[in-house]
């Protein structure tokens, strides 16, 4: 990898590009140079600023030993209940304890039907693409669960022999009709995107050329655009099919009655994140191409496995972006616009080797998103959901934890939590388990003879189903584009 | 696993003067135990929601620390004295400014804090000091009950837009309003869709409780 580092990093100084023709500003990172992305970041908002000042402190110290303790500790809250005359002591409960009891107040119910589109319980998906592969789950959140609601997030993915295709959407809690709003918006845009991609592959067959090509030259930024320019375009086809959907509730008495009014577009609310990512060969070294739009919450990010350090996480768009923020929450005619959506669109090439997007039911659970999304890569590791480098064949403590279940099948899993192997929350204890992210093996589920799924897709939906975390009530969608079993041979 | 959680800060103010003697202190007391009760069977509460209780009588002091609700223990009650609303709103900031977590770049903040007052009468203090304090921190949703005949609704008016009157100081308005109260919070625990900051629209106020414009 060190010929990577090679690279003229002061010639790519010029990263945001005008593109009068596709009506484009994005921003080139290349991942061999994330120093530039930064400075570029540092212009709008220091939001990789060194958070060495900041470590946060720890108020509950919950180490590895008060989570096996945890059900000890569980009796503790019943003694709250006996009334004191004397001032309250200040008690603190670790947020294991405080999920150990929850875990028996939340309860499982059944979506209610009122006439209008139900989504099933959750759903998971894996495509074997000649380059790599896609593994993607959705499960209805615990909220959605408590109160027989339904699922709000949908998720679609597609490939081609060029590219893999992706879109993730997040319909909001607040609508009525969003999770229909998340289904037409991913379905067509990746139906969009899949069409349009293998024209393209098929009409220019030196486009793939264009995008090994420098940087800088005007052959990449050609055909750079013209994908990034169908990227954009997923989103409006993704609106259009809203709009077409709603003309079609409007006259559905069933809707109408369920709300008792006409069906309107903004019933529909959505977030949009889309990828489009390209395999390339690049003087003998795998790497992608990629092109992201994200318009609301939720992460897209690519993870370099082989990259020390924060390096190593590369964020592929934002939750809300410039001058158009307060207009970033929810897809809509406003943020398609070209100038909008230019803003909310990102490049990159580079050998991250697992690109993943994700509704803000899992991003949140891993904030800051750099360097947490290193634990979220952990933790598909620890979990059997994507490969993990080492030993398996000596189980190391701490054991997987086990909370009751608040799913379908009432069957309670034993998960690994990269959390626990973490001494606090701080950058630097993330970047200390870093560097020995091939060292962890001895904890994951497979040192401790668990197998929670017999496919990928099975278990990174059963892990997104029950790993537990303290407010973490949302709906949660995970899709991995994972190319790590591809990169060994050119 | 230690990190911060996203709490949502509960500011209960009570007020505790002399004229709350009697029925009125005992259904303040039978409310919390209701609101606590009904809070407890609430997961997304349980996980969210963080509860402190700020009383005011001559002086203001706060008798619980913002406290998880699993743990939270309720306190002793009793009436007598004046009505220092200003210094239960100077205690109140002071409290924000000690307990509810802000965001950097590490740290999800808390949520604003919801605030909860109570009075049955005219603050008896210097009111404009509790005013001002309160402006120099960041407060979410802050709803005023004035409570019975007694209560000035114009004074509640200073502090926020959000005034409520009960006309009366019955044990069934009080139970009432506490209901509203624990409905209010577990609203705002469920808004997973609201960003912290954001005004989280409450449930309407209990039939007969008249809403002051």
């Amino acid at each position: 990898m060190d010929n990577d580092f090679s690279r003229n990093i002061s010639e790519e100084e010029e990263l945001v590009i005008d593109r009068s023709e596709a009506q484009l500003s994005v921003l080139i990172d290349d991942e061999d140079t994330l120093e530039i992305a930064q400075k570029v970041a540092e212009k709008e908002k220091p939001q990789f600023a060194d958070n060495n000042g900041a470590k946060a402190a720890n108020e509950d110290e919950n180490n590895a030993s008060d989570v096996s303790n945890a059900s000890d500790g569980n009796d503790q809250p019943g003694g709250g209940e006996n009334s004191s005359d004397e001032q309250p002591l200040p008690v603190h409960l670790s947020d294991m304890q405080v999920m150990e009891h929850t875990a028996n107040v939340w309860q499982y119910m059944d979506i209610v039907d009122n006439g209008t589109e139900m989504h099933t319980e959750f759903h998971e998906k894996l495509s074997e693409m000649p380059f790599g592969k896609i593994i993607g789950a959705r499960v209805r959140g615990k909220a959605h669960k408590h109160n027989g609601t339904n699922c709000d997030d949908y998720f679609e993915t597609a490939y081609g022999e060029d590219f893999a295709a992706v879109a993730v959407c997040d319909g909001a809690g607040s609508k009525p009709l969003s999770r229909i709003g998340s289904r037409v918006s991913a379905e067509s845009a990746v139906k969009f995107l899949k069409d349009k991609l293998s024209e393209l592959f098929k009409d220019e067959p030196r486009l793939k050329d264009g995008l090994c090509a420098d940087l800088q030259s005007a052959e990449f930024m050609g055909a750079c655009g013209k994908i990034a320019s169908l990227v954009q375009q997923s989103a409006r086809e993704a609106l259009k099919a809203q709009n077409e959907e709603l003309s079609r509730l409007e006259s559905d008495e069933k809707y109408i009655s369920a709300l008792g009014r006409k069906p309107i577009l903004a019933d529909m609310s959505t977030t949009f994140l889309a990828a489009v990512v390209v395999p390339l060969v690049i003087g003998g070294t795998k790497q992608r191409f990629m092109v992201c739009v994200q318009i609301g919450d939720g992460c897209i990010c690519a993870v370099n496995s082989k990259e020390d350090g924060e390096h190593s996480v590369k964020l592929m768009g934002e939750a809300d972006s410039g001058k158009f923020s307060s207009e970033t929450d929810f897809l809509s005619s406003k943020n398609t616009i070209d100038a909008a959506i230019a803003a909310k669109t990102r490049v990159s090439r580079g050998a991250s080797d697992v690109i993943m997007l994700m509704s803000d039911g899992v991003a949140d659970d891993y904030f800051p998103a750099v360097p947490m999304m290193q634990r979220l890569y952990l933790d598909l590791g620890l979990n059997g959901v994507i490969n993990m480098a080492g030993d398996a064949s000596q189980a190391e403590d701490p054991a997987p934890i086990r909370f009751k279940s608040v799913s379908m099948s009432k069957q309670s899993v034993a998960l690994q939590y990269a959390k626990q192997l973490l001494s606090d929350s701080s950058p630097e204890s993330m970047r200390a388990l870093w560097d020995k992210r091939d060292s962890l093996k001895c904890h994951s589920l497979e040192a401790f003879g668990i197998n929670i799924g017999d496919t990928s897709e099975k278990r990174l939906r059963i892990w997104l189903d029950n790993y537990n975390e303290r407010t973490s009530f949302d709906d949660r969608t995970l899709v991995i584009i994972d190319f790590s079993n591809f990169d060994k041979d050119v | 696993m230690s990190d911060y959680i996203r709490r949502l800060p509960v500011y209960l103010l009570l007020d505790c003067s002399g004229s709350m003697a009697g029925e009125p202190i005992e259904a303040v007391k039978q409310g919390l135990k209701t609101l606590l009760s009904e809070l407890k069977g609430d997961p997304q509460a349980l996980e969210t929601a963080y509860l402190s209780i700020i009383t005011f009588d001559s002086s203001a002091r706060q008798i619980c620390p913002l406290t998880e609700l699993m743990v939270f223990k309720e306190p002793q009650l009793s009436a007598g004295g004046a009505t220092a609303l200003g210094g239960a709103l100077k205690v109140l900031a002071d409290c924000i400014k000690n307990e509810v977590r802000t965001s950097t770049d590490t740290q999800k903040g808390d949520w604003k804090p919801l605030v909860f007052l109570m009075t049955d009468g005219a603050p008896t203090d210097n009111l404009d000091e509790g005013i001002d304090a309160i402006k120099q921190v960041s407060t979410g949703n802050i709803i005023a009950c004035g409570a019975g005949a007694n209560a000035n609704a114009n004074a509640l008016k200073k502090i926020t837009n959000n005034v409520l009157m009960m006309n009366n100081l019955t044990a069934g308005d009080m139970a009432q309003f506490f209901a509203w109260v624990s409905s209010s919070i577990q609203v705002s625990s469920k808004s997973i869709d609201a960003k912290p900051g954001e005004a989280i629209e409450l449930p309407p106020p209990p039939q007969g409780f008249v809403i002051v414009p």
